[in-house]
């Protein structure tokens, strides 16, 4: 290591020489009620409030259908989706080719030892398909995470982004969330919490919508049963009692 | 409160003293109507503040040892119509004198014993009405270290509502400093100048005709700009217009 | 840092002076004090919350070297490499470096005051690369060629139309004074820098040490495409922007965007830990700069409490002496209160001992600041360093020391003031006033001067006993 840490390292130490460690306090809880219908009102809510478009669902069907209808409202022609797999609903991707939408591959295969960052059919792209690992109800919130088959850019360069969330993954709050699923972070390149459409007030704090990421998200807060998204639960689980090592070469597995 | 008979000292500072000494007289006859019995320390003279605002933490500390030995000859509360001299007297000198042991007990004991006007009028002697009376249209600038330091937000303005035939109006940016910060004014002249004019827009536009504060350096600003643009509204500490009954 | 090359007073009457920044001011202040307002109460338990971001700020800053090794071998676990610089010259060593042994050419960069700090963008293109920020208030005055005068909004100190001007002059597109148009020219500008830079460069706003993780928030998204598209990623931090966990995180994450801008969470709020691993996007290397730069210095110091700063901007915004000057007339990155005292603390031989002056130490940034920042106390602090050090006006000194004498001895005090009344009565007979010596005039030029009561309180005290002895 370099000479900077030891100095940098020592300047910090014989600062804080005779220093008692302070404590740190306990965060109040914010959200005493766990109750889920509540927790999904809330998130519709909030979500709303911040500018997504919130549509729910408690049948297979018609989550695939409104996802349908989204995209053909939008005129979308091409569409850059996470793995099959990687979605809750595992036949949406096949529903939405079927209705006609091109899919844009990502440039290189998944496992490919290095990319070729070729971007710019990506970037050609009208929305991005994925599926989120959470939502936090007292700020509108979805959680997403990288991985093999979900490429990030999905959810950051189209100007319309469709995820959908099953509502059992809401948590009352980002506390609650690292709470339970803080392994994720750990085991996941990129954990991105994405509150609303991507926005700017750099000019005058005037509100302008869709500045570098989309102009806008729908979220489809799913109830009803839908078997990758038990899959991907027990994935979840299995996460959590893993060493992080252990677990993504298990993910990789399952792609 | 007509039962218990309360004593106070009153510690007027150098500002009031010098300055304006009209504030002084009027919080001693407002106490002594409310039947306090009010002792005026002699030999009172400045608690440190501007010496120590200025980082002359060595005068500072000359004049808070000073301010402290004069305070601490009699037991009974300490009544400072002014919320800046108040904050340093009840939270500043512990840092000041911090490393001085002699001093240490000293400070708390004057520190807790210590009141703004306001603050003892309504923490101490729990009065919201002081049986004023006058014709005015009050607009209230809230000192930063009375509303900040002090955390006194309400009493001022309870008492001013209170007042017969008064009006009290709405001041925009009331909690804006208005520029004044002791040597600041003089040192950032500019500076200074700039955000009293904010003050005294936010004053004329209220339509007030009496602006009242409880900080003789905040009521001294504001004295002198308002009079800089020929402007004909009144200045006036709080416990001048609590004893009017015109 | 480099030091400005008027002196600080003429560079507040110079912003005095500027009505553009004045309307760019007023239009923007309100809005920020509000939002920030509704933000806050958007918390249940507001006050709590803060007394918990605080002792986190204050824990992890007493045992900051236990926290920022183990950030370190957790970031190196996850495939990232750390490295310390302890000035901003070997901050930007390291990066340039980095980008020579991987032939870069072309840089994107995200908002990162640390960068702006060691003055990174100016290192990187003198060393041959082509460098673009892509935050649209930092593009903005990259265009502009200037710095940036706020901590979350650089180019707060520009009214739209100047903003307009700007985007015409230099991409030639039609003037229009209407933000949404003039983001949508951004957009499309700046997409294909995204997509085509090699390497991206960050700031970060918290590292996690538990995880290794790299917490970035940003409204625009432009940091996570600038984390996701090139190769290469650095990202640049502070050696204090460390909190323990990830619970620690999302307590400080409840309060950084509710007093910056208002808003519950940040649109964007990125996770970075480690590398790419098998993703079909994301940085090959992600590297951490962790620069020191005078920070390990004030621990244990009188200032150290500076360095739990979050660097929300809400102290900025309820400034009113930053509301008078706006951010430039600081002459240094970091401005209004906490620039007040970072600045000077950070870098001692610099002439900014005047900075702590510019306070009227009102205390609206201590009400303010989510995590309780005492910068009015940090300010006197450095006031009275600057005295003790001999730095200061002697004219002040010498005069404190008078009135220490006359206030500790009140037969002397009460002739310093008939003096002084004596002479305030001269002067004003005579218009004198304006002629006083300096620094006086200052005071004059825009008020009155007071004078000293015909009787004082004291005199009529005596006065008065005298009276109640006579009956
Ligand atoms: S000092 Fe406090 S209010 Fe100011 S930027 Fe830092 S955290 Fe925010």
């Amino acid at each position: 290591m370099n000479e900077s840490r030891g100095a940098i390292l020592e300047r910090i130490r014989s600062g804080r020489l005779g220093a008692p460690v302070q404590s740190r306090l306990d965060p109040p809880t914010l959200i005493p009620t766990k109750d889920s219908s509540s927790l999904r009102d809330r998130f519709v809510q909030e979500a709303e409030a911040v500018g997504a478009i919130v549509h729910r669902s408690d049948r297979r069907d018609l989550t695939v259908e409104t996802v349908l209808r989204i995209l053909g409202d939008a005129g979308v022609k091409r569409l850059i989706s996470w793995e099959p797999n990687d979605l809750p609903i595992s036949e949406l991707m096949k529903a939405v080719v079927d209705d006609g939408v091109q899919l844009v591959d990502p440039p290189t295969p998944a496992n490919a030892e290095t990319l070729s960052r070729e971007w710019t059919a990506m970037a050609t792209a009208d929305a991005g398909l994925t599926g989120a690992v959470g939502g936090l109800a007292d700020t509108g919130t979805i959680v997403l995470r990288s991985g093999p088959g979900r490429p990030r850019l999905t959810w950051l360069l189209p100007p319309l982004h469709v995820v959908v969330l099953h509502s059992s993954f809401v948590h009352p709050t980002l506390s609650a969330f690292m709470g339970e699923c803080g392994e994720l972070v750990r085991c996941s390149s990129h954990v991105a919490f994405v509150t609303g459409p991507s926005r700017t007030a750099d000019i005058e704090q005037t509100l302008t919508i869709g500045v570098h990421g989309p102009k806008e998200v729908h979220i489809l807060l799913v109830d009803h049963d839908c078997k990758s998204i038990e899959e991907s639960e027990a994935a979840q689980a299995a996460t959590v009692s893993d060493e992080p090592g252990d677990q993504m070469s298990k993910h990789d597995l399952v792609q | 409160m007509s039962q218990t008979t309360y004593s106070a000292q009153l510690f007027a500072t150098c500002l009031v003293d010098a300055i304006r000494p009209a504030a002084g007289l009027a919080t001693l006859r407002l106490l002594e109507r409310l039947g306090v019995k009010v002792i005026v320390p002699s030999g009172q003279t400045c608690c440190g503040q501007p010496a120590f605002n200025s980082g002359c933490l060595a005068d500072a500390r000359a004049m808070a040892r000073y301010t402290i030995d004069l305070l601490e000859k009699s037991p009974v509360p300490i009544v400072v119509p002014s919320g800046s001299c108040g904050d340093m007297i009840v939270h500043r000198y512990r840092e000041l004198l911090a490393d001085e042991l002699a001093y240490a007990s000293k400070v708390e004991r004057v520190a807790a014993r210590t009141y703004e006007l306001s603050q003892y009028l309504s923490d101490v002697l729990k009065v919201q009405d002081v049986g004023a009376r006058c014709r005015r249209t009050i607009t209230y600038h809230p000192s930063c270290h009375l509303l900040r330091g002090l955390g006194v937000r309400s009493a001022p303005s309870k008492l001013l509502d209170s007042i017969t035939d008064a009006r009290c109006v709405g001041l925009s940016g009331a909690e804006d400093c208005c520029g004044f910060g002791g040597t600041f004014a003089v040192k950032m002249g500019e500076l200074s100048s700039g955000m009293l004019d904010r003050k005294l827009d936010a004053i004329v536009e209220s339509g007030a005709d009496t602006v009242v504060a409880c900080d003789a350096g905040c009521l001294m600003h504001i004295e002198s700009g308002l009079k800089r643009r020929g402007s004909n509204v009144a200045v006036r500490h709080l416990a001048e217009v609590l004893v009017e009954s015109e | 840092m480099n030091s400005p090359s008027m002196s600080f007073q003429q560079r507040v009457s110079h912003a005095l002076a500027d009505g553009q920044l004045r309307i760019a001011l007023d239009r923007t202040t309100e809005r920020f004090t509000s939002n920030r307002v509704a933000g806050l109460a958007s918390l249940p338990d507001a006050d709590a919350v803060r007394d918990c971001a605080r002792s986190i700020r204050l824990h992890t800053l007493s045992k900051l070297d236990d926290y920022l090794e183990q950030f370190e071998a957790n970031v190196t676990s996850v495939g990232g490499q750390v490295h310390w610089a302890s000035d901003a010259q070997e901050a930007n060593e390291i990066v340039l470096d980095l980008a020579r042994s991987r032939s870069v050419k072309r840089v994107v960069k995200s908002k990162s005051m640390v960068s702006e700090e060691t003055e990174l963008n100016q290192a990187l293109i003198s060393g041959g690369l082509d460098v673009v920020e892509s935050d649209l208030g930092e593009y903005i005055i990259q265009l502009a060629g200037e710095t940036p005068s706020h901590i979350i909004a650089p180019a707060v100190h520009k009214t739209r139309e100047q903003v307009g001007q700007l985007l015409a002059d230099k991409l030639g597109v039609p003037m229009t004074d209407d933000p949404v148009e003039m983001t949508a020219t951004a957009r499309s500008a700046l997409r294909d820098v995204f997509l085509q830079s090699e390497m991206g460069i960050s700031g970060v706003n918290f590292g996690v040490a538990s995880t290794g993780s790299l917490a970035i928030v940003t409204n625009e998204g432009n940091a996570s495409l600038t984390v996701t598209a090139p190769r290469i990623h650095v990202a640049m931090m502070g050696i204090e922007r460390i909190v323990p966990t990830l619970d620690d995180l999302a307590v400080m994450l409840l309060v950084l965007a509710r007093s910056a801008t208002g808003q519950k969470l940040t649109v964007y709020t990125d996770l970075l830990t480690g590398p790419r691993r098998g993703d079909p996007d994301g940085p090959e290397e992600l590297h951490v700069v962790l620069l020191d730069n005078g920070r390990s210095r004030l621990i244990g110091t009188e200032v150290s409490e500076v360095l739990a700063c979050i660097r929300c901007g809400a102290c900025l915004n309820a400034c009113p002496v930053y509301q008078q000057i706006g951010g430039h007339a600081y002459g240094s990155v970091y401005s209004g209160p906490i620039g007040a005292v970072l600045t000077p603390s950070l870098d001692r031989e610099g002439p900014w001992h005047v900075l702590p002056e510019a306070s009227s130490l009102c205390g609206a940034c201590r009400e303010v600041c989510p995590v309780r920042i005492d910068i009015p106390r940090m300010l006197l602090a450095l006031r009275a360093e600057t005295v003790h050090s001999g730095k200061g006006n002697r004219w002040v000194r010498v005069g404190f020391w008078l009135y220490r004498i006359a206030a500790t001895k009140p037969w002397l005090f009460r002739c310093g003031v008939s003096v002084v009344r004596q002479l305030t009565k001269m002067f004003f007979v005579n218009g004198w006033l304006l002629r006083l010596p300096s620094p006086l005039p200052s005071w004059t030029r825009s008020r009155e001067f007071p004078v000293i009561a015909s009787r004082t309180f004291s005199e009529e005290m005596r006065d008065r006993e005298k009276g109640s002895g006579d009956e």
